[in-house]
């Protein structure tokens, strides 16, 4: 067994690491942090907290001494951890967690686990971008194919039924090689996203009366400019209600998240979950913060996709005898 | 010079379609499949340029699917349409430069009025401007240039109608094809628009078939009249 001798802030300097130590049975320290702003500090100041680093990184007695750094800002974290390198300490400990509230109040310790949050918001809006482009390019093509075949349009329902958990599960069973991969992620996702666009689609389809796809053929446009110039913009409000839909589908995925996604891959889901996994109150209030994020961004994409867009939903013409 | 030669079509009902003489309650009850019926059955057509042809019969008779035929929108099961020698039968409707009209105009509603009728133009790929400009001076021929930029639901239905011959027109087609054009109107409506038509589709100076199930309008559009009957054209006039 090894024993450690942690820091304690304006108590566990060198002279008592050097006493306790003396003493024997210590087998590693650490020292009080030295707090990085936005400078690389001086060798003075790292020898000031660390002494023994003019001793080749050992107290008197021969323990080897790491120093402990603590900062809100990575880079320069870095660039004083490089710094610090060159003194040659026998290790470097860099605190990303001291939850003390004289500590915090200048974005120190754990402040730091904002960069957690940001991580998690960058990865469910970048999961529910690529999860929705997906979306939306299947849901068209299964919408224009599912036309003319009452099988193919029953079929859209189909991830609907199926609990997002079997969808995962049944993933990884498929595909064990693709396991944590950022495709097989996105797929799932979109895979339990589409059905919205699909079925949007395709009700907007049906709408649609044949003879403006004929008009459109006659006076001379091939299948794909009318499906350029007449069935996408009638079917844009429905293909746009769709995509809203998925988009809030994918925001919320939690099930998928935590089967296919790599530890670091935290989602702001799958985060509020390892919130309320953990004991005390700043893990419930972080996670009451987090759902309302959560449902604030939903809010959001929905009004940028569909309220915010004009509408042009086909209306029947006006009756002739009018 | 249309020339169709020998056009078959025929008429397979799916099962539970509702095909049987409505007139018949025995027939219609039936959950037999009703027979296949002749849309077209060696129908022979020709029509020269500068001419109208009226084409009468009872709906279901075959009219409308004859003029999809005609447009390239539904292949027939055997014989040949040609236009000045060249066969058509099997080009795509984009390629074959026939306009088709709609009883229900079929305007697009995402698309205001010039817009709709410089359709055609845009897809022969005129600068987008030029277009415009040329589509309302068709409008102006109509009567309808200061309508240019309504929307297309905003109009009424005669001039609907006329808005949608525009765009026919517009596309310079070799052949009209028209489809009970005005069977939505009403009747005060009809007999001034029918001259207004007549006098467009021959100063245009192109081919014409219009279908209709009303006598009346046939003779007045009409150079010749035939009645579709069994999927063959009798002459009438």
């Amino acid at each position: 067994m090894k024993l450690l001798l942690a820091p304690m802030e304006g108590l566990l300097d060198h002279t008592l690491r050097d006493m306790l130590t003396r003493v024997g049975g210590v087998d590693l320290c650490v020292t009080e942090f030295i707090r990085v702003t936005n400078t690389v500090l001086p060798r003075r100041a790292f020898i000031r907290v660390a002494p023994e680093l003019l001793n080749n990184s050992r107290t008197v007695a021969g323990v080897p001494v790491r120093v402990q750094l603590l900062g809100s800002d990575p880079i320069c974290l870095a660039d004083n951890a490089a710094a610090l390198a060159e003194l040659e300490p026998h290790g470097i400990d860099l605190n990303f967690g001291c939850p003390a509230k004289t500590v915090n109040q200048h974005r120190g310790g754990a402040v730091l686990l904002d960069e957690r949050t940001l991580a998690a918001l960058w990865n469910s809006l970048r999961f529910t971008f690529l999860a929705v482009a997906l979306a939306t390019a299947l849901g068209l093509a299964h919408a224009l194919a599912a036309r003319r075949s009452l099988l193919l349009r029953t079929l859209v329902f189909l991830p609907f039924v199926v609990s997002p958990v079997a969808v995962a599960f049944g993933l990884l069973l498929l595909y064990p090689s693709w396991t944590a991969s950022l495709a097989l992620l996105v797929a799932a996702y979109a895979l339990l996203a589409y059905p919205f666009v699909g079925q949007h689609v395709a009700n907007a389809l049906d709408a649609l009366p044949p003879h403006w796809h004929q008009a459109a053929r006659t006076l001379g446009a091939s299948p794909w400019r009318v499906f350029v110039r007449v069935t996408l913009p009638l079917v844009a409000p429905a293909l746009r209600r769709g995509m809203a839909f998925a988009a809030a589908t994918a925001l919320g995925e939690f099930a998928v998240t935590l089967f296919l996604a790599r530890p670091e891959w935290t989602t702001l889901t799958t985060l509020i979950y390892q919130h309320l996994g953990r004991p005390g109150a700043d893990n419930l209030h972080a996670a009451h913060a987090l759902s309302l994020l959560l449902m604030l961004l939903a809010l959001g994409v929905f009004v940028l996709l569909d309220v915010g867009s004009p509408s042009h939903r086909p209306r029947p013409l006006k009756e002739p005898h009018a | 010079m249309l020339d169709v030669s020998g056009l078959c079509k025929r008429y397979l009902p799916g099962p539970g379609e509702p095909v049987a003489d409505r007139a018949d309650p025995v027939a219609a009850a039936s959950l037999a499949l009703p027979a296949a019926r002749w849309l077209a059955h060696n129908l022979h057509l020709q029509v020269a340029p500068g001419q109208t042809v009226a084409v009468l019969g009872a709906s279901g008779s075959g009219k409308s699917t004859l003029l999809a035929m005609l447009a390239g929108l539904e292949e027939p099961d055997a014989g040949r349409v040609c236009f000045d020698g060249e066969d058509v039968t099997h080009w795509p409707p984009e390629r074959r430069r026939f306009a088709l009209m709609f009883q229900d105009f079929a305007l697009f509603p995402h698309l205001n009025v010039q817009d709709n009728v410089a359709f055609a133009l845009i897809e022969q790929r005129v600068p987008k401007a030029q277009a415009r400009s040329q589509a309302v001076a068709m409008l102006a021929r109509f009567g309808l240039a200061d309508r240019a930029l309504s929307g297309v639901t905003q109009l009424s239905g005669g001039e609907q109608q006329r808005v949608a011959l525009a765009r026919a027109l517009m596309s310079g087609p070799r052949l009209l094809l028209l489809d009970e054009p005005f069977s939505a109107l009403d009747a005060d409506l009809r007999q001034q628009l029918r001259a207004d038509f007549a006098r467009h589709i021959q100063a245009a100076g192109m081919a014409c078939v219009l279908v209709t199930h009303d006598e009346a309008e046939a003779r007045a559009m009409g150079q010749r009249g035939y009645r579709l009957v069994g999927g063959q054209l009798q002459a009438l006039w």
